[in-house]
């Protein structure tokens, strides 16, 4: 049976009627409910009175990144009117916000629909609020939250309220600073984010100075140390080795061919701010650290 | 045995029988359409669409809608038009087989309009539909493609040639999350030790390098198994086990493959097999 077959098969039997037994007696009857066609009450539970106005706020960290918002109301002459704002937030993170003007009637139906956004990108929140500006506006409601991805759309009624640390992060490959010969790696999580490390790889070049260098990896809260690694084998003069620090691995080089270091890293959570850098007992000034790339899982954290 | 209690007497609450209000909040206007937008891979059959409207003469009409996802996790839009009345009830149902969690990722909403110039308005369903549970809506939960259990999936690599290196790539419109790979490389006779080292590259960019526990020799055959828990390890005598970061998710574009150390014209790497988690990522 090809797949036309298999297709009409599928029609037929999900559109005939069932079969009856010759005896079986049928009988029509007329429904004993009624519904009301004229004066039937507003189909929504969102009153928009004369005073609310919307609040659209974005935090997006995703250059070239928006989103539409469509809002479906029902006017109080019984006609039913479209609205949609195009937003078109900053890529720094922080926080935009708009505020728009809305007719008096009921909310039947807000949906706001990304562009060019992938996961953990954008977040956004949409409220219905009454007065002009902060800080004197009382919250009237949360309509919709949450992270907007392509495929992903926000909707009202019926929402699923999602906080900007919850579901699944942007993944990002970030490409850090090229220290200058003789300095360290070091890199800041950036302002309003929280990161996930998942990888971490960078290449060290060694110059003929004789020493034996043991690069380690640390992350700090500032001036706190939170965690510190180190390779199970020194790297001598006049090599590159490759450094990989990667969660679920082992601590591991093979004795024979050491140009390749594998280092452990515990599940790291960190915070704007937080720093990761190396230090490597032994490192000398004509050594050279190339730019560490970084991979994390990435979510809004105003 | 246990007792009804019921209370003598009428009860003391009336209902209103006749000219009842639709119960639905959702008004469908005469200018609305259904849109159904899907993601699929693999997808054998068409998908089905089933709405129930309470219709302004009182009637409750059932209406159902075809809908063929695509095969290579491309975008397929359909749109249906719709009669005025409330929507009651919508569901989004595979029959036959050949739909698992993660292999079709559906939207189902209204726009006001025709087409693909019309407005949409109101997102009714979100997820993935699977042969043993529907899409419902009202009071649905609306996911995200890349929540949630995905597809699972044994993928064959490519068989490289002789001398050749192994790479699987991560395909478009998907995300993966490896959980385990095998592969066996076949060393000639020339006297060299090789080491075999996993990179997973973003397509460019090297994020991580994984190492064998050991070197391999000449003429020998070396099979090497990569997944979570694995201790580092030369088991038995041809098998390597080596940790493999399953936390690890993969974009498309991503790259898994085999850098080896002196690897000669004579070395022959099998196919590799690495078992994923795969989600729809549009």
């Amino acid at each position: 049976m090809n797949q036309e077959e298999q297709l009409e098969d599928l029609v037929e039997e999900e559109a005939a009627p069932p079969e009856a037994a010759e005896e079986f007696e049928f009988k029509t009857l007329r429904p004993e409910v009624s519904f009301a066609t004229r004066d039937v009450q507003p189909p929504s539970e969102c009153y928009i009175s004369r005073d609310d106005r919307l609040r659209i706020h974005a935090w997006n960290v995703m250059a070239g990144g928006s989103f539409w918002v469509h809002a479906r109301i029902l006017r109080p002459d019984g006609q039913i009117t479209q609205n949609t704002w195009q937003c078109v937030p900053t890529s720094d993170g922080v926080s935009n916000a708009w505020w728009e003007d809305l007719m008096e009637g009921f909310l039947l139906a807000l949906n706001v629909v990304p562009v060019a956004l992938k996961a953990g990108g954008c977040y956004v929140r949409v409220m219905l609020v009454r007065g002009v500006a902060p800080p004197t506006v009382p919250v009237a409601e949360t309509l919709v939250c949450g992270y907007l991805a392509s495929g992903s759309i926000l909707s009202w009624p019926y929402p699923r309220y999602v906080g900007p640390c919850e579901g699944p992060g942007r993944l990002r490959v970030i490409v850090g600073t090229d220290p200058a010969a003789g300095l360290e790696i070091l890199e800041a999580v950036p302002t309003a984010v929280r990161w996930r490390v998942l990888s971490i790889h960078a290449q060290l070049t060694t110059s003929a100075a004789a020493a034996d260098r043991y690069p380690t990896l640390w992350m700090a809260d500032g001036a706190n140390l939170i965690v510190w690694t180190a390779p199970v084998v020194g790297q001598p003069a006049s090599t590159i080795y490759e450094y990989s620090w990667t969660r679920e691995l082992e601590t591991h080089s093979l004795a024979l061919y050491a140009q390749i270091a594998q280092v452990g890293l515990p599940e790291l959570w960190l915070t704007a701010g937080q720093r990761i850098g190396t230090n490597t007992p032994g490192l000398q000034a004509g050594d050279n650290w190339g730019a560490p790339v970084l991979y994390v899982e990435e979510w809004v954290e105003p | 045995m246990g007792s009804v209690l019921q209370a003598p007497g009428a009860p003391e609450i009336g209902h209103l029988i006749p000219g009842v209000p639709p119960p639905a909040a959702l008004y469908i206007s005469p200018n609305e359409q259904l849109v159904v937008d899907s993601w699929g891979y693999a997808c054998q059959l068409p998908v089905f669409i089933k709405l129930r409207m309470l219709r302004p003469g009182g009637y409750v009409d059932t209406s159902y809608y075809l809908h063929p996802p695509s095969s290579d996790r491309s975008l397929v839009t359909t749109y249906h038009d719709l009669a005025e009345g409330h929507l009651l009830t919508a569901m989004v149902y595979a029959m036959g087989s050949g739909y698992h969690r993660g292999q079709c990722y559906m939207n189902v909403g209204l726009q006001r309009g025709e087409g693909a110039v019309g407005i949409y308005h109101h997102q009714l369903i979100a997820g993935y539909v699977t042969n043993c549970s529907a899409l419902v809506w009202p009071w649905a939960r609306l996911e995200s493609s890349v929540e949630g259990p995905g597809l699972i999936r044994s993928v064959a690599g490519l068989d490289p040639a002789a001398g050749a290196e192994i790479s699987v790539t991560v395909p478009v419109g998907a995300r993966w999350r490896p959980h385990s790979i095998r592969f066996v490389l076949v060393t000639d006779g020339t006297a060299v030790n090789r080491e075999v080292d996993l990179v997973i590259d973003d397509g460019a960019t090297t994020l991580l390098i994984i190492e064998p526990p050991a070197l391999q020799g000449a003429g020998g055959t070396r099979g090497y198994n990569y997944g979570a828990d694995f201790p580092m390890q030369a088991a038995l005598a041809q098998e390597f086990l080596i940790p493999l970061p399953v936390g690890l998710i993969l974009l498309a574009g991503y790259r898994i493959r085999t850098v080896t150390a002196l690897l000669t014209g004579g070395d022959n790497y099998g196919i590799p097999r690495v078992l994923v988690e795969e989600w729809i990522e549009p």
